[in-house]
């Protein structure tokens, strides 16, 4: 694909351009009006030091800017985790609940919530049990002695079953007016617990992730070419493949910690992006953290705003992906090896 | 390594016989639980019940299993006693197991809870074991009913929604039970509540109607335009403000929302263990209620539970609308006792005297103190 220069300029710019403009629209969007001045008002204000303890003060700053900048980082984590398994399984089917992340941290707030109800200790579970499925599958599929992509895919599987086993189990003896509710929110997601001490929580380790796979961007590229290459350009691709993986796996973990389990970002977005920028991980990468964030922000608007009760974010995000996930497999039938 | 492989088989068909071996013995027990029941036919008798399915029933009912969670303490209350409630969903042993109800009646504790699961799947092994003269289960459980039936095990269907339906669920538990006069009381107290509440309706009208918002919990499930509770706000002279959410009895919304809803009062539900407290100290995170008109004004209140959850259609719904209206317009109730109509209701209805740390209890007095009811 010989993608035209300039052409390039303009997509990032209005990538860029979008993702600025969702971010003003869902601080000014939702069920409370608020004049649109008035939200610049509060702003600035807030931004000069000045709290304004107004209702609409409130909304616009402890319930719209911490669960939009959630979005953004949630939706570009996912997108990116995503397109950094699809580099290195060279496998365009690929998302980041290949690997038994999603059941395993879903698993984890599950039981927490069981266990105490919905608080931090339910989210610092979904985190260690979302990597620890990982370590699990990885390990299972060393039990063959190789460590294949399919081995790894096909231990994924596995891992994956047993952890939605368990959270039906779960889901099975949970109090029917007390708790069950409450896991079955989670497991469709929401951003409706975004807040301060949450992106503080989970900020750091989804930054860190997105930027280490920012930084590895270029050898994406190099292990898409193969092994051999690989090793002949004096990489070591087993080993860049864990480090990639394993950034991926944190960054989704932390992201499905704090919002529940909201599918189909990881697996649509990239493909999107791959039309806009091309199959170069390069380009790829950083336009999935872009466009994750603007598609996130979008449907989170929706799931808000669109009626009196919230309507769970994974439904949409499955609404919206499956059907597109069918377009672009009617119409690029030969693009994928 | 063929060897092995045999090895290997062998245990497998020997533990496969021995659970083979395990089931059968397994069978063989609650087999022979079941058969002297046809040795004498029993006297029968027929009711209606409330999808309008003619059941035949046993002439001395003794014992009956529940399903729907509020109505094994209909059953006790029209009966007056626990003694027939074999069987009761687990939600409401749970509910039996933290309120008044276990020192009243500690017959029910032996209740078998395991029949039903969370899910409202019936375990039918469970039920031929406990067999019950009679299982009551909802409405929209046909297929649970034809299944009983193929058992033998005669089943009566109750509606949820309105206070008719419990009323007409009364009667019909008063026919069953053979205890149609109990029943004619607990409906006719029922009916004494909304023409005491009618008389009122003249003054409640040129009130301001506070806006309420009835909380399940911390999910931020509220009470919609379909719930009871619903009604309840409406009959004691309140607004619901989730009036335009509809769908189901309880919804999840956002907070944005119910700021924008703005509630001067909240009530919030038994059915989980969210407390006032929570709220003026805004513990939940992704929430803020520091600006909501009933947390900046202390009206947030923890709703009251009896034999049962207040929050629920129950026997005691009228009592609950009575305390909502104490709750919205205390200068209009000044002429009713809640506490004085609580102990005659339990003493007629129950028979049990309750002492002033029970009515607390019920009340929910430590988390209500400004109330004062």
């Amino acid at each position: 694909m010989i993608c035209k220069q300039k052409n390039l300029k303009f997509i990032w710019l209005v990538m860029l351009l979008s993702l600025v403009g969702m971010f003003f629209v869902s601080l000014y969007g939702g069920r409370y009006f608020i004049p649109p001045g008035e939200v610049g008002e509060i702003l600035s204000a807030r931004l000069r030091g000045g709290a304004q303890d107004s209702i609409a003060g409130s909304v616009v700053w402890n319930l719209r800017l911490p669960r939009t900048l959630l979005n953004v980082l949630v939706g570009a984590g996912l997108a990116i985790a995503g397109a950094s398994y699809q580099g290195i399984f060279k496998n365009p089917l690929v998302s980041p609940d290949v690997l038994g992340v999603s059941s395993g941290a879903a698993f984890g707030a599950a039981f927490g919530i069981l266990l105490s109800g919905v608080n931090q200790f339910a989210t610092v579970l979904a985190l260690i049990f979302g990597i620890l499925s990982v370590f699990m599958t990885y390990s299972l599929s060393k039990l063959r002695g190789e460590s294949s992509t399919l081995s790894l895919v096909l231990s994924g599987m596995i891992i994956s079953a047993v952890f939605s086993a368990l959270i039906s189990l779960i889901k099975y003896v949970a109090d029917p007016y007390d708790k069950l509710p409450a896991i079955t929110y989670w497991l469709m997601g929401s951003f409706s617990n975004a807040s301060y001490s949450n992106l503080k929580l989970v900020g750091v380790p989804i930054l860190v992730g997105i930027v280490g796979l920012l930084l590895l961007r270029w050898r994406i590229n190099i292990l898409s070419l193969g092994d051999e290459e690989a090793y002949s350009l004096g990489i070591n691709p087993v080993r860049t493949r864990l480090v990639i993986i394993a950034m991926a796996t944190f960054v989704t973990a932390s992201c499905v910690t704090v919002t529940g389990v909201i599918g189909w970002v990881g697996l649509v977005i990239p493909h999107i992006c791959r039309m806009l920028v091309g199959e170069d991980h390069k380009n790829l990468l950083p336009a999935s953290c872009i466009v994750g964030a603007i598609f996130m922000i979008i449907v989170d608007i929706i799931a808000r705003s669109a009626t009196a009760a919230e309507i769970p974010i994974g439904i949409l995000t499955a609404l919206v992906g499956a059907p597109f996930f069918a377009l672009l497999f009617k119409t690029s039938k030969g693009d994928w090896q | 390594m063929r060897e092995h492989r045999k090895k290997s088989r062998y245990h497998i068909s020997l533990l496969l016989v021995i659970v083979f071996m395990l089931s059968l013995a397994g069978c063989q027990s609650s087999g022979d639980g079941g058969k002297p029941a046809a040795e004498k036919k029993p006297e029968t008798r027929i009711v209606t019940d409330l999808v309008g399915n003619q059941v035949t029933i046993k002439a001395n009912v003794e014992k009956i299993a529940v399903v729907p969670i509020p109505w094994a303490t209909i059953v006790y209350a029209v009966d007056g006693s626990g003694k027939k409630i074999v069987g009761m969903h687990p939600s409401a042993m749970k509910a039996y197991q933290k309120n008044i109800l276990k020192v009243m009646a500690p017959e029910i504790a032996n209740a078998n809870s395991t029949f039903v699961d969370n899910n409202f799947n019936v375990n039918y092994e469970e039920v031929a074991k406990l067999k019950p003269d009679l299982v009551v289960i909802w409405d929209y459980q046909p297929e649970i009913g034809k299944k009983l039936a193929e058992l033998g095990i005669p089943s009566v269907a109750i509606k949820y929604g309105t206070l008719e339906d419990v009323q007409n669920g009364i009667k019909l538990v008063g026919q069953i039970l053979d205890q149609q006069e109990r029943a004619a009381a607990l409906i006719k107290y029922q009916q004494e509540t909304n023409s005491y509440l009618k008389s009122k309706e003249s003054t409640l009208a040129g009130k301001d109607k506070p806006k309420t918002l009835y909380l399940r919990d911390e999910q931020l499930q509220v009470a919609t335009g379909q719930s009871v509770n619903k009604i309840m706000i409406n009959t004691a002279g309140g607004v619901n403000v989730a009036d335009e959410v509809t769908g189901d009895s309880w919804k999840k919304v956002t907070m944005e929302q119910v700021i924008a809803w703005n509630p001067e009062v909240i009530i919030l539900s038994n059915f989980s263990e969210i407390l006032p407290e929570d709220l003026y100290s805004n513990k939940f995170s992704g929430q803020d209620w520091s600006k909501i008109e009933a947390v900046k004004n202390k009206k947030v209140y923890k709703a009251p539970m009896g034999i049962y959850r207040w929050d629920a259609p129950c026997v005691e719904t009228p009592l609950m609308i009575k305390w909502l209206g104490k709750v919205f317009h205390p200068e209009v109730f000044t002429d009713y006792d809640m506490r004085v109509d609580l102990k005659n209701f339990y003493q007629t209805y129950f028979n049990y005297k309750l002492t002033d740390p029970e009515l607390d209890q019920i009340l929910s007095s430590k988390l209500n103190p400004v109330l004062k009811i």
